[in-house]
């Protein structure tokens, strides 16, 4: 009986199927072996195929192998033959299987149907993609100017577009938000002491030698940058002693042997006071000083101020402890590292200053091309490859955005904060186009709620995204990006002190309709008309780079993947030189004063909080990559959120308990999203803490939307470095609001005469 | 058995086998193709035969463009439905799961593989693509536990964060109709071989 | 008799999660369990001073495993073997511990997913995926699988400061011999939960002390599965059915 019901299909139900060829429709092919039974895997990622490739689950690079079993990636590990991480990754790297794989990943690209930020889109061709966005570069080039187009960029693969920006003519061509509101300050200062980047992307410091070891804010083992932290932890197990100096009692603090809980914002004044006192002590490396230092006497009299004894109730540390820790410090010298920090836009004012103290103080140890310093990269050769992009730097506007604020902005490209205020206000020029590639600006860049007006004055953006984060919801056009997993990418050569080349291959082929940055680029180029990457793929300049170091794609992959080299970190006082003006390390920079900027660091305090207030700053998780990694359900898993720290004094006085939820305000009274707090008293009371990167406001990030309490949409007051334009991110203050309350929180440790209190602008709105 | 077998033979041979290939075209992203009156035409009459009603079908093709795109690729509010049988089968919430790697075992026992599309094995179009290839080559076996032990196993979720979506009317009915389709196939092929 | 066994250094120890990763991506244990796992302790006070340390852990193999004895599945008569090729027969349940490595370990192909040992084990070191149509109990392994490629487990390969140190406490030469023998090396246990765990901690005294306070077990879970025979028998019969339904 069933049977007849079974689909009434009339006779022109068939003819209509029928007509439409439907057979011709196959996707399949005979292909596989007929077998009954598949042969027994064995278990885990035991048996996989192992192809090297590089890391990018965060920046650091690590060389890994990719296990690859049916076609499908199983596990990543470290590269067995890497001489940095070995078989080695960190929590990310084992994670990126959960990127590759995410559902919620960009697809295909994409067009923005609905309003702008809304989010609405529609699937469109690469063909269309693309020329719609060569088209709107094309238009606003011409309607506005070469200016008017900006690009912020972030890693490697985001270089290659950054060429276009570069040829169109833009001076905004790279702004990578890794300078502006990370490394810029301390790559700046070390770069003028030092005449090369002794932190930026990596930090030059020979932990695992050393015999003490300073810390400033620097939390290793939070920031996990594997070869970095067994470097570290190598230096403690060989007996290093270990001085941090941070308001939180961080990871890096908990193996301390002096620890430092400094009031936020005086680092400076005594890192000066401890100068001082190594001069005036005769603790110094009088010797290197001399042969290779130029300034001392200058930097000797501009410190003379300084004492243990003024910096104490600045920084509210005893002297005694102070004296203790430059104590150590000296005794070990000069096989002492003196970490040169890398996140350094802490204040606006005074960042670069500091990490020129640090710089100082590496070279009045002599800790610098000695064992257990600061170290010398080795250059690791390889082909080079010119891709006949932009042969010239492009011409500077009338009123540069970059130099014409901050001398050495132009170094590293144009602030972020200039770009923005730029497109909102079109001062000095209109900037109408921007270009993202590789970088969550929203969840990046202080204040976001003006990055997000000034998205609203653009005529067009666009963005290469890898997930449908924040900024992709705000774009034109969304580009789906292979992720590392699924492209080549430029030789990778690592400069630190286990030398190596490498390079960064797919392990599987890219997932749905992604493609590589370099093609992306390369399409992209063709249909503004623009003569570049004369290259067809990745592999052709691939072979060149490697012809360079005397080897070939294959050849370098029987190898494993990766050629180890012979370091050469360390220089003896005889074949010491710097790459400075002067040849000399710049204890005093004369740049700097041209421009009218101290020469010699000088303690300008940054304002104390608001009454009612404490200082909020932020730090990392070891699992997680800024915004980045929060969608990540293997990462979100282990860390899904982001408690506030307070101070357990602080809380006993306020009546908040440990696990009890809060909303923050900010001194301009923007809230955040409910937050956990967790009381402690690893922190000082004066400060609140929290991770950064959580609290995403995409809804299309399935795992990471709401999920925590985003640090970045609290900063909405910041200050630049005056140097080269770097924002700040500690110069914020929250008090709490619990169950619709606010609270007031008291004042623990009153700042000294000295420093100002902060008091907010008075043309301001007020917040939401 | 043998009266009745001839006619679902029959009927597995052929005309089963298309609206399986209609319903793989259904949920393939909207071209001319699967766009046209004679397409829409044919999923009424399909939806008619299985008790389904059902208005005029014709919508232009930017509206379905948008409306799959939010449906099946990217939402800003992540109200989707992942067609990829992985999401639903698999235990670790990612595309290439233990949900792909069952369907191209099915795939691999059947002798055949499918040609490199730009989605993984599991997507749902692939998925239905292969039983249209079953149910050609009559191979009822291999049919019936690829339904019971596979698609059906997540076809039912998929169709229910779906409905839950209240999503383009399109789109509920193909996956009303293949929901019904599937049911009823499976149906048909228990009872023939019992 | 040998006993494999884990020291984890928590001087080297970050707290970086890299194990509990590896362990997920190497044995595809589906959030939100784990067979391996990182607890962020403090930073709180101690008698030793201020204290932010981790707890890495996993199954600890215990000498006396109570997980064991609570397994509803007859005993079956098995024949062990050892590397050096002696041989020991013993009737185990669905869970039992290695007589040659010491390790214990689950027999997939008898469990009846009933729940018993998950509830049993005082560190809460297994899991049973309830999701799954025919769940089966889920622990670390000391990934012996991985020994016959003569691989280290997964979790101790990955440690990026190399914080794990694993090997055979049988072996004098080993370096998990040596730790352990130096009296340095604590293991978590209580006087009410005293049943031999085989992975030892050593670190700074403050951070010991935290750990311990923290993480130390003391309820005896194993007598909280009552009647475990029958009970445990029934829930899985149970879920079969309303699987079914």
């Amino acid at each position: 009986m069933k049977r007849r019901n079974f689909l009434k299909l009339s006779a022109s139900a068939c003819a209509a199927l029928a007509a439409l060829e439907l057979k011709d429709k196959t996707i399949f092919k005979a292909a596989y072996a007929k077998t009954a039974a598949t042969s027994p895997q064995l278990p885990g990622s035991l048996g996989a195929k192992e192809i090297p490739s590089v890391c990018e689950m965060c920046f650091w690079r690590c060389p890994i192998v990719g296990k690859v079993k049916d076609k499908k990636l199983v596990k990543i590990e470290g590269n067995p033959k890497s001489p940095a991480n070995g078989p080695r990754v960190c929590a990310r790297g084992n994670s990126g299987v959960q990127l590759l794989y995410d559902p919620d990943r960009i697809k295909y690209p994409l067009k923005r149907t609905g309003e702008r930020g809304e989010g609405k889109w529609a699937r469109i061709s690469w063909d269309e993609a693309l020329d719609e966005v060569a088209h709107n570069l094309k238009e606003v080039k011409k309607k506005y100017g070469p200016h008017a187009l900006a690009y912020f960029d972030h890693g490697a693969s985001a270089e290659f577009m950054r060429d276009i920006f570069k040829t169109l003519g833009s001076e905004n061509y790279t702004n990578e938000p890794a300078f502006y509101q990370c490394v810029g300050p301390a790559a700046l200062a070390y770069l003028k002491t030092y005449g090369y980047i002794t932190t930026g992307t990596r930090q030059y410091v020979d932990m695992q030698n050393a015999k003490a070891m300073l810390l400033v804010g620097t939390h290793i083992g939070e920031n996990v940058h594997v070869s970095h932290v067994r470097e570290f932890i190598q230096g403690l197990q060989n007996g290093a002693k270990l001085v941090v100096v941070d308001p939180r009692f961080s990871a890096a603090a908990a193996k301390a042997d002096i620890y430092l809980p400094i009031r936020p914002g005086t680092d400076t004044a005594l890192l000066l006071a401890w100068m001082n006192f190594i001069i005036t002590e005769n603790l110094y490396d009088k010797d290197f000083v001399q042969k290779h230092c130029s300034g001392f006497d200058e930097l000797k009299k501009a410190v003379k101020k300084y004492t243990l004894q003024w910096a104490s109730p600045i920084c509210d540390l005893p002297v005694e402890d102070m004296k203790k820790a430059i104590l150590l410090l000296a005794k070990n010298s000069p096989h002492v590292s003196i970490h040169p920090g890398r996140h350094s836009t802490w204040y606006g004012r005074g960042d670069t200053s500091r990490h020129q103290a640090l710089a100082i103080l590496a070279a009045l140890f002599g800790a610098v091309g000695v064992k257990g310093g600061l170290y010398f990269p080795t250059p690791v050769k390889k082909g080079h490859v010119s891709f006949g992009c932009a042969e010239e730097e492009p011409e500077t506007p009338s009123k540069s955005i970059s130099e014409d604020y901050y001398p050495f902005a132009s170094t590293f490209g144009s602030p972020t904060s200039k770009i923005i205020e730029a497109t909102r206000t079109a001062n000095p020029y209109p900037i109408k186009l921007w270009g993202i590639n590789g970088v969550n600006i929203i969840q990046t860049i202080p204040n976001p709620y003006q990055t997000m007006e000034a998205i609203k004055n653009l005529d067009f953006i666009f963005c290469e995204e890898i997930l449908p984060t924040e900024t992709a919801i705000w774009s034109d056009i969304v580009l789906p990006g292979a992720t590392y997993l699924e492209r080549y990418d430029s030789v990778y050569t690592y400069d630190l002190l286990t030398p190596y080349l490498t390079v960064r291959q797919p392990v599987v082929e890219p997932m749905f309709e992604t493609k590589s940055s370099f093609w992306i680029a390369r399409e992209l180029a063709k249909r503004i008309g623009l003569k570049c990457f004369n290259y067809n793929n990745e592999i052709e300049f691939i072979e060149e780079e490697l012809k360079g170091a005397g080897l070939t794609l294959k050849g370098l992959n029987k190898k494993g993947g990766i050629v180890a080299y012979e370091p050469n970190p360390y220089r003896s006082s005889k074949d010491f030189k710097v790459a400075t003006e002067s040849g000399k390390v710049q204890l005093s920079i004369e740049d700097f004063a041209d421009e009218d900027l101290d020469p010699i660091p000088r303690f300008v305090p940054t304002p104390a909080p608001p009454k009612g207030y404490v200082r909020l700053v932020y730090g990392r998780s070891p699992v997680h990559t800024f915004s980045r990694t929060m969608n990540n359900k293997w990462l979100h898993n282990e860390v899904p959120e982001n408690p506030l720290w307070v101070n357990d004094e602080l809380a006993k006085q306020v009546g908040i308990k440990d696990g009890d939820e809060v909303v923050l305000e900010n001194q301009d009274g923007y809230r955040s999203w409910p937050i956990k707090v967790k009381v402690t008293p690893g922190i000082r009371p004066d400060t609140a803490y929290m991770v950064h990167g959580f609290g995403s406001r995409s809804k299309a990030l399935s795992k990471a939307y709401k999920q925590g309490v985003s640090d970045q949409f609290m900063i909405t007051e910041y200050e630049d470095d005056p140097f080269m334009g770097a924002s700040s991110h500690r110069t914020n203050f929250i008090r709490l609001v619990k169950a619709g309350k606010v609270i007031n929180l008291p004042e623990l440790c009153p700042p000294p005469k000295e420093i100002p209190r902060f008091s907010a602008k008075k043309t301001k709105t007020g917040g939401k | 058995m043998g009266y009745y077998g001839a006619n679902l033979k029959n009927l597995l041979n052929k005309e089963l086998a298309y609206i399986c290939r209609l319903l793989a075209q259904g949920f393939t992203y909207p071209n001319g193709e699967n766009c046209s009156d004679s397409f829409f035409s044919a999923v009424e009459q399909v939806a008619r035969a299985l008790d389904i009603s059902c208005k005029k079908v014709s919508f232009p093709l930017s509206e379905l463009r948008e409306a799959y795109t939010l449906l099946f690729i990217n939402e800003p509010n992540g109200q989707w439905a992942p067609p990829f049988s992985s999401v639903y089968l698999g235990t670790q919430g990612m595309l290439m799961d233990t949900g792909r790697d069952e369907a191209i075992k099915f795939y691999k026992k059947a002798g055949l593989e499918p040609v490199k599309t730009e989605e993984p094995e599991d997507f749902l179009a692939t998925e239905l693509h292969f039983l249209a290839e079953l149910v050609d080559s009559g191979q009822r076996e291999l049919l019936s536990s690829f339904l019971s032990a596979h698609l059906l196993k997540w076809y039912p979720h998929f169709y229910a964060r779906l409905k839950a979506l209240e999503p383009h009317p399109y789109y509920l009915l193909l996956a009303e109709i293949t929901s019904k389709f599937l049911n009823t196939l499976n149906q048909e092929v228990i009872d023939e071989t019992t | 008799m040998s006993q494999l066994a884990m020291v984890i250094d928590l001087n080297r120890c970050v707290g970086c999660h890299a194990c509990a990763i590896a362990c997920r991506a190497e044995w595809a244990v589906p959030v939100p369990y784990r067979r391996n796992w990182v607890k962020r302790l403090g930073p709180d006070a101690t008698p030793k001073g201020l204290s932010f340390t981790f707890y890495p852990g996993l199954c600890n193999h215990c000498d006396d495993p109570k997980c064991t004895t609570v397994c509803p599945v007859d005993p079956e008569e098995r024949v062990f073997k050892s590397k050096s090729g002696k041989t020991k027969k013993l009737a185990i349940r669905a869970t039992y511990k290695d007589p040659f490595t010491g390790v214990v370990l689950v027999d997939k192909e008898r469990c009846i997913g009933c729940g018993n040992c998950v509830e049993a084990c005082p560190y809460g070191a297994r899991y049973l995926n309830e999701e799954l149509d025919d769940p089966k109990a889920d622990k670390c392994t000391f990934c012996v699988e991985r020994m016959a490629y003569n691989l280290e487990p997964a979790c101790v390969r990955t440690c990026i400061s190399g914080a794990r140190i694993f090997g055979d406490l049988s072996d004098s030469s080993s370096a998990v011999y040596k730790i352990v023998n130096s009296g340095k090396a604590i293991r978590l246990q209580s006087k009410e939960v005293a049943i031999g765990p085989n992975v030892y901690y050593i670190g700074k005294d403050k951070d010991i002390l935290l750990l311990k306070e923290k993480c130390t077990p003391h309820e005896r879970k194993w007598e909280n599965v009552k009647v475990p025979m029958r009970r445990g028998i029934l829930k899985a019969a149970i879920r079969k059915l309303a699987k079914a339904v």
